[in-house]
This record gives structure tokens, C-alpha cells and sequence, in this order.
């Protein structure tokens, strides 16, 4: 019977441990500290297995044991990053990012030198989190409500956000793309 | 429900993300065929949202965590066994009534011969993934799939929205049943290929090896020709999913029958920012 648990387990937790790293990475910011909290979530899902509902969303019932385990490990950072409200939601500082991410030189070098993900690190960290459960974890948004114990309609307004950042990024590095692919085709007509 | 702009406009991401229920999404699908303006905001915001899928990082463990992961368990499986070994020396007796109640319950476990719906649903299946029973119809467009069944079966269809976070429809084909035309409908999710049979329940008796509950429906599951099924009546109808896994089953079934989301989307969510 065990043996056909501990295999079961195998089969349903062990394939999540990406996801899970990719999830201590967004709470905690550093790879140790990630590869800690997914070392303590895989054993305590081990002894609470039992408590597992087969053919149910493991990868959901994983992440809540993390982030339990974050909120107990680490309770003012915890705060800073699950908290239903924090900074960058008000209206003001919505406004400022969205006209730095439009016209701020600095943030598209910044961002658009790079990729993807450093502008997904420049989101706030409540925008950061709902768009990678959502766009890369595949969470539905009453699953992300239920995870970061905050109302839908926050999960929904946060992604929205989130997203139309990025857009603005992308959109950025995209008009900074052609300039310099035209800068670069003048350079070669003048060359020949 | 005749859908304006402005409300197609904020359902839109909810739309994409497989998030509004079966009639909201054909409100939008019914909206979009006629709005072009909509249609494009449609086309622009889904290149978006496949360009942001498909560009934002993945996270891939370090090496060593798995392996690290791996170790964690095992001393936890040890550590466990030797309890037990120390608990079963010490009290024998309660061991031997665990034991006893165990194999009670085993032998106390419904077992009722599959009924005829799901062989059906099986054979077809299987016929489908051999390629020796073609779609009668390949689309993975819900609506028109709906639209060419409706000719042809005697019971209404409403199928799941589209698109559905990782089940994909592939098309349906006509499937006899009591001298009947039931709907066989193909999805894919991931690599995995999944169907649904579905047909009037009437006369219609389902049974499997082992049944449980879900939102005050009754499911049964069982295993046939080393397929997993998944089958329930509901609202007049009678359906049977198979695969070759009974979790792949149950997700597919968890996108109608495991959620209340839509309860719960606050009614004031779009008239405000929060």
C-alpha cells in the first residue's frame, strides 16, 4: 500500500518541481532560498499526502503548502509579497509605471536591451506573481484567488495590469527594434 | 444575451483565458461574428497573449534539486516504515483489526458490469486513435461543431467554452447508440488524446468499478480494454469521457464540474478598478 503511495507521489509531485522552484523564486528572489522552500514543501506534501485529493490540481495543492511554508519562515517579506494590496496598485503609481514604461529611455534601454523576463521583473510583485501563475502556470484565476487568499476581482484587475505593462514594454522595445534595424540598413546603403 | 462593445471589451481576457462559463462565451463567439471591429480587438489581443505565453520564462530547477528532493523523501518513507514496524510489534492485535477492516472494506467496494454506453464509448474510441473511424466533422470551433450535430441528434448540445485552458477540440463524429445517433467528440489535451461520448439519457444506466460525488453529481469510473473512463447523466444527458488516464478525465471534468469561479467573480469587478 505504501509503496503504491510513495509511487503515486513520484508520478503526481515530483514532475511539478520546476513549477515549484519557478514559485519559491517569485516569493523568496534567490535560487538558494528557493531550492530550500521546495526541499521543505516536497517533504511535508509527503506526510500530508494522505490529505491529497487524486485527480484534483496537485500542482495547486503544492504551491499552498509553499506559501504557507514561505508565511511561516518569513512573515514581514511574506507580507510585502502576498498581501492583498501593496505598492504600485493605487491609481498614482499605476499611472507613473505605465509613463515610464511608455517613455522612459532609461527603463527601455533598461528593459528592452534585455528580454522579457528583466521587464517581468521590473512589475511590481503582486502584477509579477498573478501574470506567471496565470500565463505561465496555467492557474485558473479562482485557483490564483484561492492561493493568494485575495478576492478575484484583485487576481482579475492584477493581471490586467500586469499584462498591459508588458505590453507597453514589448510594444517599446518594438518601435527601439525598428529604429535601430533602420539605423542599421541607412549604415549599410551609406557603406556601399 | 445581446453583447455591446464596451461589456465585449472587458470580457475579453476572462474570454481567452477560458474563464467564462459555456453561454458567455457563445454570447462573445455570436458577438465577434458580427462586430469586426470587436473581431479585430479579438485577433490583436490573442497574438498578444500567445506572444506573452509563449515568450515568458519557464522555470527549470537546478540539477542537483531533484535529486536533493528525491533523498528528502526516502529518509521520510524510512523514517515512517521503521514507526510503523515499531507500531506493529507493539500492538499486534490493533494491526490485525486495521488490517481486517481494510480487506472488509475492499470486498464491500461496488463492482457492477460496465454498461453499454461506455463499451460503446470505449470501442469508438479506440477506433478513433487507430484512425479506422474518422471525424465526421474536423473543427475546433464549438460553435460550428454544435451547429452540425444539432441537424443530426434528437437531444440539444451545449458544449464547453472555447478556448479551454489546455483542452483542445478536435471535431466529432455520429455514433449509433440504441438505434440512436449519439455525439463523439474528440479534444486533445497536451499530448493526450481525450473523448466524450454523450447522448439522451434515457434508459440510460451508468455504472462503474467505483463512484463518487462532485457538486451533486454522481460519477463513475472504471477501467475498459486499458482505457480509463469517466461517465455521469446530467440534465437529461448521459456522458462518458475516455482516455488512457483516469486524472487526464477528471481535468477535463473538473473544467465544468470542479469550479464555482464563476460565483465568486465579484458583480462590481467591471465597473471598477480595484
Amino acid at each position: 500500500m505504501d509503496e503504491e503511495k510513495d509511487r503515486l507521489f513520484e508520478e503526481v509531485v515530483l514532475p511539478c518541481l520546476d513549477a515549484l522552484y519557478g514559485f519559491g523564486l517569485l516569493l523568496t528572489g534567490r535560487s538558494s532560498e528557493a531550492e530550500d522552500l521546495v526541499q521543505d514543501t516536497v517533504l511535508r506534501a509527503y506526510r500530508f499526502f494522505r490529505h491529497y485529493q487524486q485527480g484534483t490540481n496537485c500542482k495547486a495543492w503544492l504551491f499552498t503548502i509553499m506559501k504557507h511554508i514561505f508565511l511561516n519562515q518569513a512573515t514581514q517579506r511574506a507580507r510585502e509579497v502576498l498581501c492583498p494590496y501593496q505598492s504600485g496598485e493605487s491609481d498614482v503609481l499605476w499611472e507613473d509605471l505605465m509613463n515610464q514604461a511608455q517613455g522612459s529611455s532609461d527603463l527601455r534601454h533598461e528593459v528592452f536591451s534585455k528580454d522579457i523576463q528583466k521587464a517581468l521583473g521590473l512589475l511590481p510583485s503582486s502584477f509579477r506573481l498573478v501574470v506567471v501563475l496565470k500565463d505561465v502556470e496555467g492557474f485558473s484565476y479562482d485557483e490564483i484567488a484561492k492561493l493568494l487568499d485575495c478576492p478575484m476581482g484583485t487576481v482579475m484587475s492584477r493581471l490586467s495590469r500586469g499584462r498591459n505593462l508588458l505590453r507597453q514594454f514589448l510594444q517599446a522595445y518594438g518601435d527601439q527594434s525598428a529604429e535601430k534595424h533602420m539605423e542599421r540598413q541607412n549604415e549599410r546603403r551609406h557603406a556601399s | 444575451m445581446i453583447l455591446d462593445c464596451q461589456t465585449m471589451g472587458r470580457l475579453l481576457h476572462p474570454y481567452l483565458d477560458g474563464e467564462l462559463s459555456a453561454r458567455e462565451a457563445l454570447d462573445i463567439q455570436a458577438h465577434l461574428e458580427r462586430c469586426p471591429d470587436c473581431g479585430a480587438l479579438y485577433r490583436n489581443e490573442k497574438l498578444f497573449l500567445d506572444l506573452l505565453k509563449g515568450s515568458l520564462p519557464v522555470p527549470v530547477a537546478p540539477d542537483g534539486l531533484r535529486q536533493r528532493a528525491r533523498k528528502v523523501v526516502e529518509a521520510a518513507g524510512q523514517e515512517k516504515q521503521s514507526r510503523k514496524r515499531f507500531r506493529l510489534m507493539a500492538v499486534p492485535s490493533l494491526a490485525f483489526a486495521v488490517v481486517a477492516l481494510l480487506v472488509v472494506g475492499i470486498l464491500a467496494l461496488e463492482k457492477k458490469p460496465l454498461q453499454d454506453l461506455v463499451d460503446v464509448a470505449v470501442n469508438t474510441h479506440q477506433g478513433y486513435l487507430n484512425d479506422n473511424l474518422p471525424l465526421d466533422i474536423k473543427s475546433n470551433d464549438p460553435v460550428q461543431v454544435v451547429r452540425w450535430f444539432e441537424k443530426r441528434v434528437n437531444f440539444p448540445i451545449s458544449l464547453g467554452q472555447e478556448p479551454v485552458k489546455n483542452l483542445r477540440l478536435r471535431g466529432g463524429r455520429l455514433v449509433e447508440f440504441q438505434g440512436e445517433n449519439a455525439v463523439f467528440l474528440a479534444y486533445e489535451m497536451g499530448q493526450h488524446r481525450l473523448s466524450l461520448l454523450m447522448t439522451a439519457s434515457e434508459g440510460v444506466n451508468l455504472s462503474g468499478a467505483e463512484g463518487f460525488n462532485l457538486e451533486q453529481t454522481r460519477f463513475y469510473q472504471s477501467a475498459n480494454h486499458g482505457f480509463q473512463t469517466l461517465s455521469w447523466t446530467q440534465e437529461g444527458l448521459a456522458y462518458v469521457i475516455v482516455s488512457e488516464k483516469q486524472e487526464l478525465n477528471k481535468q477535463a471534468c473538473m473544467i465544468c464540474h470542479g469550479s464555482n469561479r464563476q460565483q465568486l467573480i465579484p458583480k462590481d469587478f467591471y465597473d471598477k478598478e480595484i
